[in-house]
C-alpha cells in the first residue's frame, strides 16, 4: 500500500485530490495540510511514500516544505503542483520526482502514482550485489587506512573511511552506509563532504554521497534525476541530472 | 611659410602623427596595430607637409591638419567620420594641452627660439622628444589603467548605434571649443614671447575675431544639442513611469492568471470526481469574491489611465471594491502627470491597504476626479476602521507610518508634491470613510515662468 499525504491550501482541491488518488488501487490517503509547516510535521509524524506539494502554500512555500521533507527521509517522492507556467525554482528542479502545472488532466495524476509503485519495487527489490570493497582514492600510497570517527549522542564509532558505500540524511540526521551497518551522526553531510574529501565519495544529490566504485545500476528516475544502486547494501541513492554528467565525464570512459 | 625636410618629415611628423592617433583611438576603446597606425602617421605627415607649406598664419594648420587627421582615420580604420574625428579631437586636444605646457617651459631653459626652431633639424627634435616621451607615457596610462572616454563606450557600440550619433557631435563640439582656445593661447604665448618672433593668427585682428565667433557659435550649438537631450530625458522619464505601471499590471495579470488556473483547476477536478454539489458552491463562492466593477476605466490622459487600470487590476486580485468616478477632463492638468500619478498612486495604495484586513464584502475604495470652481478636486475614499484624531494629525510628517519602521514617506511626499502645486491636502475620518480630499488650483501662478 502506498501511503500519500497531501499538502493544498485550498480545501476544494484537498477533495478532488483525494477523491482521485482513493480511486487509484493500492494507494491510500493518510493525512491532508493546509500549510506547509503542518505538511512537514505530518511527514514527519507518519512517513509517507508519496508527498502532494502545492508550491505556493501558506507559512511554509511548497519548495522550503520539500526541502525539509527530503531531511526527513529523501526516498520520499515529492510531487508538485503550480500554476506558474515558468515555474524553473533550482531547488524545485532538485526536490521534484514529477511536476503538474495547473491546470492539468486528472489522468496525469494515475500515470506518476503507476510509475512510482513501479520505482519503488525496483527500488525496493531484494538481492544485494556483493562486490569486493576496493581501496580510496590516494590512500594506497601512504599505505594508510584512514579512519572516520562518529560522534553520536554518547559514543563515538570508528568507520574506515574505505568502507563508506553511502551517506543519506534520514530523520534530520546524516547516516552512513557500510556492508557492517549504519552509523549515524549529527554532522552534516557538508561538514562530512569537506572532513573525508576524497575523490571516490561523490555528492551525487543534496541528500546523497556515494562511493563511486559501488554503483551498480543508474535507472531513469523521476523529474530529471536518477536512480543509483549500490553494490553491499540495499540502500539506494538519487543522482541529478547534472551529476550525472559530471560523474560521466570525471570517472566513466 | 615653413618648408619642412624629409627628416623632419620622417623623425617628427611621422611619430606626432602615430602617436596622437593612438591616443584618440585607444581612449575611444579601439585596439590599434602597428600597421594601421603607421599608414596613418605616413598620410597625415603628407598631409602635414603639403599643409605646413601653404601660406597661412600660424594656428590655422592645426585646424586643416584636424580635417585631414580625421578623414585619414575614417579611412583606414572604417569607422564613421564622426567617430573618427571625434578620435581626432581628443588625441589632437591631448597634444595641444601636452604642447601648451612644454613648449614654453623649452624655450625659457633652451633659450631656443621659434623661428631657429622651425628651420633646424636637430633644434626642432630636441623639442619634439621631450613631447613625445610625456605622450607615451600618456599613451601607456592609457592602456595599463584601461581608460575609456566614455565609459563602456564600446559595449554601447554594438548595442546602440545611435547612442554615437547622438554623443558624438556634442563631444566634438566641446573639444572644438577647447582646442581653438588653447590655440589662442598658444598663438598669444608665441606672440608675446620675445624668443620667438613669428607672425600667428592673432596678429591678424579678422582671423582672431573669426576664431571668436567660431567658438560662440560652437557654444550655442552644444548649448542647443543639451537642451535637446534634457528635454528628451524629461520626456523618456515620464514614458518610463508609464512602463512601470505597463510592468505592475503585467505582474497582477500573472498573479490573476494564476489564480484563474488554480480556480480552473479545482472546477474541473470537482467535476471529473462528480462532487457537483462542491464545484457548484465553489464557482458560486468565486463569482461573489470578484469586484463588481471590472470595466474598463478611461481618462484622456494615458499614464493616469494606466495608473488607474494597474489600480483596478490590483485591487480585483486583492478582491477589493474599487470604483472610479471620472467626472472632469484631465488633459490640461496643471502638474507634471508623474507627480499626479505619486500622489494619486500614494493614495489609493494606502486605502488598499487600510481595507486588506476587513472581510472581502466591505473591502470598498472609492477615487473621484473632478473640479469645481476653485480647480481640480481628487477624492480617495476608504471604507474601514476610523482614524484616530491625534493620528490624523501625525499623519503627513515624514516617518511617520502605523505600519512600522522604514515606511511613512507616502503621505509625507505627497503633502509635498500637493505643497509644491500650491494645492491642499485634507483628511477626513469616521465611523464609516476614511477620505483624502486633494485640491489643486487650477492655474499655478506661481510656478509659472513667464
Amino acid at each position: 500500500m502506498l501511503k500519500v499525504i497531501i499538502g493544498e491550501d485550498d480545501p476544494a482541491m484537498r477533495l478532488v485530490l483525494r477523491r482521485v488518488l482513493e480511486g487509484i488501487s493500492g494507494i491510500e490517503v493518510i493525512g491532508e495540510a493546509g500549510n506547509g509547516r503542518q505538511l512537514v510535521s505530518l511527514v514527519e509524524e507518519f512517513k509517507p511514500d508519496v508527498v502532494f506539494v502545492d508550491v505556493d502554500l501558506p507559512e511554509m512555500n511548497g519548495v522550503e516544505a520539500a526541502r525539509e521533507i527530503f531531511d526527513i527521509d529523501p526516498k520520499i517522492f515529492i510531487i508538485f503542483a503550480t500554476a506558474y507556467d515558468s515555474y524553473t525554482h533550482e531547488a524545485f528542479e532538485v526536490y521534484a520526482f514529477d511536476y503538474l502545472i495547473k491546470p492539468f488532466k486528472l489522468e496525469r495524476i494515475k500515470q506518476t502514482m503507476e510509475r512510482i509503485i513501479e520505482l519503488k519495487g525496483e527500488r525496493d527489490k531484494s538481492g544485494i550485489v556483493e562486490r569486493p570493497m576496493t581501496p580510496l582514492a590516494g590512500e594506497n600510497r601512504e599505505n594508510k587506512n584512514l579512519k572516520l570517527l562518529v560522534y553520536s549522542n554518547d559514543k563515538c564509532t570508528v568507520v574506515n573511511v574505505h568502507e563508506i558505500i553511502v551517506i543519506t540524511r534520514f530523520d534530520r540526521k546524516t547516516v552512513i552506509h557500510t556492508a557492517r551497518g549504519s552509523f549515524t551522526t549529527y554532522e552534516t553531510l557538508k561538514q562530512l563532504e569537506e572532513r573525508i574529501k576524497n575523490e571516490k565519495l561523490f555528492r551525487c544529490h543534496k541528500s546523497y554521497m556515494i562511493n563511486v566504485d559501488m554503483i551498480t545500476e543508474i535507472i531513469p528516475f523521476g523529474n530529471k534525476s536518477y536512480l543509483v544502486k549500490l553494490a553491499n547494501v540495499k540502500e539506494t541513492a538519487i543522482i541529478t541530472q547534472e551529476k550525472l554528467k559530471e560523474f560521466q565525464e570525471k570517472y566513466c570512459l | 611659410m615653413d618648408r619642412m625636410s624629409l627628416p623632419v618629415l620622417l623623425f617628427i611628423s611621422l611619430p606626432e602623427a602615430m602617436l596622437v592617433s593612438v591616443i584618440g583611438l585607444s581612449l575611444l576603446g579601439f585596439k590599434s596595430t602597428l600597421k594601421e597606425i603607421t599608414l596613418i602617421g605616413i598620410f597625415q605627415a603628407i598631409c602635414s607637409y603639403f599643409i605646413r607649406s601653404l601660406p597661412i598664419a600660424f594656428g590655422i594648420h592645426s585646424i586643416l591638419q584636424l580635417i585631414t587627421f580625421s578623414l585619414i582615420i575614417s579611412f583606414i580604420y572604417l569607422i564613421p567620420y564622426k567617430l573618427s574625428f571625434l578620435a581626432a579631437l581628443l588625441g589632437l586636444s591631448i597634444y595641444l594641452a601636452v604642447e601648451m605646457v612644454s613648449a614654453p617651459l623649452i624655450f625659457n631653459l633652451t633659450g631656443l627660439s621659434l623661428s631657429s626652431v622651425l628651420n633646424n633639424f636637430w633644434e626642432r627634435l630636441v623639442f619634439f622628444l621631450p613631447e613625445a616621451l610625456i605622450l607615451v607615457i600618456i599613451i601607456l596610462l592609457i592602456q595599463r589603467l584601461n581608460l575609456r572616454f566614455p565609459e563602456r563606450w564600446l559595449d554601447l557600440l554594438g548595442a546602440n548605434k545611435s547612442y554615437i550619433l547622438k554623443s558624438a557631435p556634442l563631444i566634438s563640439l566641446f573639444l572644438l571649443q577647447f582646442i581653438l582656445i588653447m590655440l589662442i593661447y598658444l598663438a598669444i604665448y608665441l606672440e608675446n614671447n620675445s624668443l620667438s618672433k613669428i607672425k600667428t593668427f592673432i596678429s591678424d585682428p579678422f582671423m582672431l575675431i573669426l576664431m571668436d565667433a567660431l567658438i560662440s557659435v560652437l557654444f550655442i550649438f552644444s548649448m542647443k544639442r543639451i537642451i535637446n537631450l534634457l528635454q528628451e530625458e524629461i520626456k523618456l522619464k515620464t514614458q518610463l513611469d508609464y512602463l512601470n505601471q505597463i510592468e505592475e499590471l503585467v505582474r497582477t495579470l500573472r498573479l490573476q492568471r494564476h489564480n484563474f488556473n488554480h480556480e480552473l483547476q479545482v472546477i474541473y477536478g470537482l467535476l471529473e470526481v462528480e462532487a457537483f454539489r462542491e464545484a457548484k458552491e465553489y464557482i458560486k463562492k468565486y463569482l461573489e469574491e470578484i469586484a463588481v466593477t471590472s470595466e474598463l476605466i478611461k481618462t484622456d490622459k494615458l499614464e493616469i489611465t494606466a495608473l488607474l487600470q494597474t489600480k483596478a487590476s490590483l485591487a480585483e486580485s486583492r478582491k477589493i471594491n474599487f470604483k472610479v468616478e471620472v467626472k472632469t477632463s484631465l488633459r490640461d492638468l496643471p502638474l507634471e502627470v508623474r507627480d499626479f500619478n505619486v500622489i494619486l498612486g500614494n493614495l489609493i495604495d494606502n486605502a488598499f491597504e487600510a481595507v486588506e484586513r476587513l472581510p472581502s464584502d466591505q473591502r470598498k475604495v472609492e477615487v473621484e476626479l473632478t473640479k469645481d470652481l476653485m480647480g481640480y478636486v481628487f477624492i480617495v475614499r476608504n471604507y474601514g476602521l476610523p482614524i484616530k484624531q491625534e493620528v490624523i494629525e501625525k499623519i503627513f510628517e515624514p516617518g511617520f507610518s502605523t505600519k512600522g519602521e522604514g515606511r511613512g514617506m507616502g503621505l509625507y511626499s505627497v503633502k509635498k508634491l500637493v505643497q509644491k502645486y500650491n494645492g491642499d491636502i485634507q483628511v477626513k475620518s469616521d465611523a464609516n470613510w476614511t477620505i483624502f480630499t486633494v485640491q489643486l488650483p487650477d492655474k499655478i501662478e506661481n510656478t509659472r515662468t513667464p
